[in-house]
């Protein structure tokens, strides 16, 4: 019943899966919708539907941070993303 | 059949951060299902909590003399900061007021701070938000003013009840816990609970996935504890996951939105939070002039009636003011069908000329307007009665008992040779202290309920005394859990203790009240037949896990005892193992 061990990373893995997860997977959520929220005229139909979807994108990201095979992947992939959604929103306003 | 599963790695990845992320929330999720489910009825309890408001609803009420009746008693009435007055309805015979009056020090204010901008969040479409874009404007920075509420009774000529000493608080002391209220940055907490519960909720499924189908159909409460465990957790996670992710997303909502508003505000809005909320509340964005020239008729009641005559088919919920009094203030009609999901509406007049400047009809609702009505309703059960809330209510308890059965379940996996004694004993304790924690909450509401009704109405501070004896006795009882060993044994007291207890609610009710069984009023009734039911329920549970084993011998169930050598073992047996 418990997870087998031998599939499981190392503590300082884990830290930086958890840490991409939760913090990386957040920023990210959040610069995806802030694109969107760019982009788009009516910006009050974003903002409000962030309250939610933000949530949705932030779970996923929190679950695909823990299926890299190395944390410091995770967060470089992460931070990518996040550089790029700012590179984005630069342009878009 | 069988679905088509996760590979080696991800499962076990994934199952493991399930495990981990359940375990940490599981207590805190399980007091916030539980109090939350509670907290559905807080208003429909209103009338037994307060025997003084087992009155008839006035069916008319003029504005006018409640603002007469607040300034009558309140004689630093801030009256141009937004107040709201919400009417009465079947629950609640007093007129409710939110108001502000200016004061000297402002202490308070900043200790209510925090509290306030949940609450803010949780009741806007209540209407009772204590803060707005509007009155974070107008609030002068040498003036400082302190927020107050007072019921005023229609019936006694609208007699001023004033709440800075409130006659009771029973469900805002168990709404509040929903959110962890009581503690520092509680609602935060709370949040990041739902987002982990939300989390959790996914990998949960996505472990479950290759099983889903043939589990669904082998549900018994026959086998092994950890088969039953095993069993409980998973199908009534399935069964319950539409309901379970709607509350993990909307409480995550609840909790957390300001850290989504803020960087919206900055990147999209250029730093200015007021025009978020204008997207979300137009009516709170308006600017007004704190110095305008005083207006001289009074207003309110008028517009009130006029909003309903062009709503004639909803109900008026609630009145909010700004800047009352004044040229440029303007009060909101807050109206609610009670029935559909998104049957709630606001009409914005301009007290001078009423001239209608913001208009939400239910019926020609934008998605803007729309998402945060439907969330809160959704969140509150606000849409569909009584039984659509008993629903919830089950619910509720149906996922208590699956986050119960995941730490049984967790603990009784690893009860085996392949953990060392230590390990064990470290498992055995979070178990007890998680389930002392959880169940001990159980007779600990019904000591809030009876507390209610045997501290006297009359004494001062009665709420506080109400208080103290629900967390006391929340505290004695998790002590007392410590000290039993066997989880039947755990079990099997909390729910004698709690049964007896909740027997005793009504019976109170009965002696102090003089209301036995009030079927005229089914608000008061409706609570008595609750503690009943669930008394009734409570001594079942009992019968059926302790004196009656379903088919599972005797040794079994106290396999864990025996390979767990826990300290004290006076406790462990105390029925002779046949």
């Amino acid at each position: 019943m418990p997870a087998k061990q031998e599939y499981l990373s190392g503590r300082g893995q884990r830290a930086l899966k958890v840490s991409a997860g939760i913090l990386g997977g957040f920023l990210l959520a959040v610069a995806i919708h802030l694109v969107i929220g760019a982009a788009v005229e009516d910006k009050g139909v974003v903002v409000i539907t962030s309250a939610y979807s933000t949530f949705f994108l932030w779970v996923l990201f929190m679950i695909l941070a823990f299926l890299f095979k190395n944390g410091w992947k995770a967060w470089g992939t992460y931070l990518l993303g996040i550089a790029i959604c700012a590179a984005l929103i630069y342009v878009l306003l | 059949m069988k679905l088509k599963g996760l590979p080696q790695k991800a499962y076990n990845v994934l199952f493991h951060t399930h495990t981990v992320a359940g375990i940490v929330i599981s207590f805190a999720l399980f007091i916030i299902f539980y109090a939350g489910s509670f907290s559905i009825f807080r208003h429909d309890i209103y009338r037994w909590e307060n025997p003084n408001a087992r009155i008839e609803v006035p069916t008319t009420v003029d504005l006018e003399k409640v603002l007469e009746s607040v300034k009558a008693n309140k004689p630093d009435f801030a009256e141009s900061v937004l107040f709201t007055v919400r009417l009465p309805d079947e629950k609640m015979p007093y007129v409710q007021f939110f108001g502000a009056e200016y004061e000297e020090d402002h202490e308070e204010e900043e200790k209510e701070g925090e509290e306030k901008a949940g609450e803010a969040i949780a009741e806007s479409t209540d209407g009772t938000a204590a803060k707005d874009s509007s009155e974070v404007a107008s609030e002068a920075p040498k003036k400082h003013i302190h927020r107050f509420k007072a019921w005023i009774n229609p019936a006694n000529n609208y007699e001023y009840i004033g709440l800075d000493q409130p006659v009771t608080t029973l469900s805002d002391t168990i709404y509040r816990l929903h959110y962890l209220g009581q503690i520092p940055l509680g609602l935060y907490i709370s949040g990041f609970v739902a987002l982990f519960f939300f989390f959790a909720s996914v990998t949960g499924i996505l472990i479950h996935w290759r099983n889903l189908i043939t589990k669904f159909y082998a549900f018994t409460f026959r086998g092994k504890w950890k088969q039953i465990w095993t069993n409980a957790h998973t199908v009534l996670g399935v069964i319950g996951l539409p309901f379970q992710i709607m509350y993990a997303v909307t409480g995550a909502l609840f909790g957390l939105l300001t850290l989504l508003l803020i960087p919206s505000a900055f990147v999209l809005f250029g730093g200015d939070t007021s025009k978020v909320l204008a997207t979300v509340r137009p009516e709170g964005a308006i600017k007004v002039d704190k110095d305008a020239p005083p207006l001289d008729h009074p207003t309110l009641d008028h517009y009130y009636q006029k909003a309903v005559a062009a709503f004639p088919k909803y109900q008026v919920a609630n009145i909010r003011a700004t800047n009352h009094g004044r040229e440029d203030g303007f009060c909101s009609v807050y109206f609610d069908d009670h029935k559909t999901i998104n049957g709630s509406g606001q009409i914005t007049y301009a007290l001078k000329d009423g001239e209608v400047l913001i208009k939400t009809d239910p019926a020609k609702k934008t998605y803007t307007s729309s998402v945060l009505n439907t969330v809160t309703k959704l969140h509150f059960a606000a849409y569909g009665g009584w039984m659509l809330k008993i629903i919830y209510f089950l619910l509720g308890m149906i996922t208590c008992f699956m986050i119960l059965s995941g730490v049984l379940l967790w603990q009784e996996a690893r009860n085996n040779n392949r953990y060392t004694d230590k390990q064990k004993r470290f498992h055995h304790k979070v178990t007890k202290v998680y389930l002392a924690i959880c169940l001990g909450l159980f007779p600990a509401t019904a000591i809030i309920f009876l507390a209610n009704k045997l501290v006297p109405m009359e004494m001062i501070g009665r709420a506080t005394y109400v208080k103290s004896a629900f967390f006391l006795s929340w505290l004695i009882l998790v002590i007392a859990g410590l000290f039993w060993n066997n989880f039947r044994q755990l079990n099997r007291n909390y729910m004698l203790i709690g049964g007896v207890l909740s027997l005793l609610v009504p019976v109170v009710n009965g002696l102090v009240t003089g209301d036995w069984l009030l079927f005229s009023d089914p608000y008061v009734v409706g609570v008595d037949i609750f503690w009943i039911f669930t008394g009734l329920s409570a001594f079942t549970i009992c019968y059926y896990t302790y004196k009656k084993p379903i088919a599972v011998p005797q040794v079994k169930k106290h396999k864990p005892m025996k390979s767990v050598p826990v300290p004290s073992t006076s406790s462990v047996r105390q029925k002779p193992v046949s």
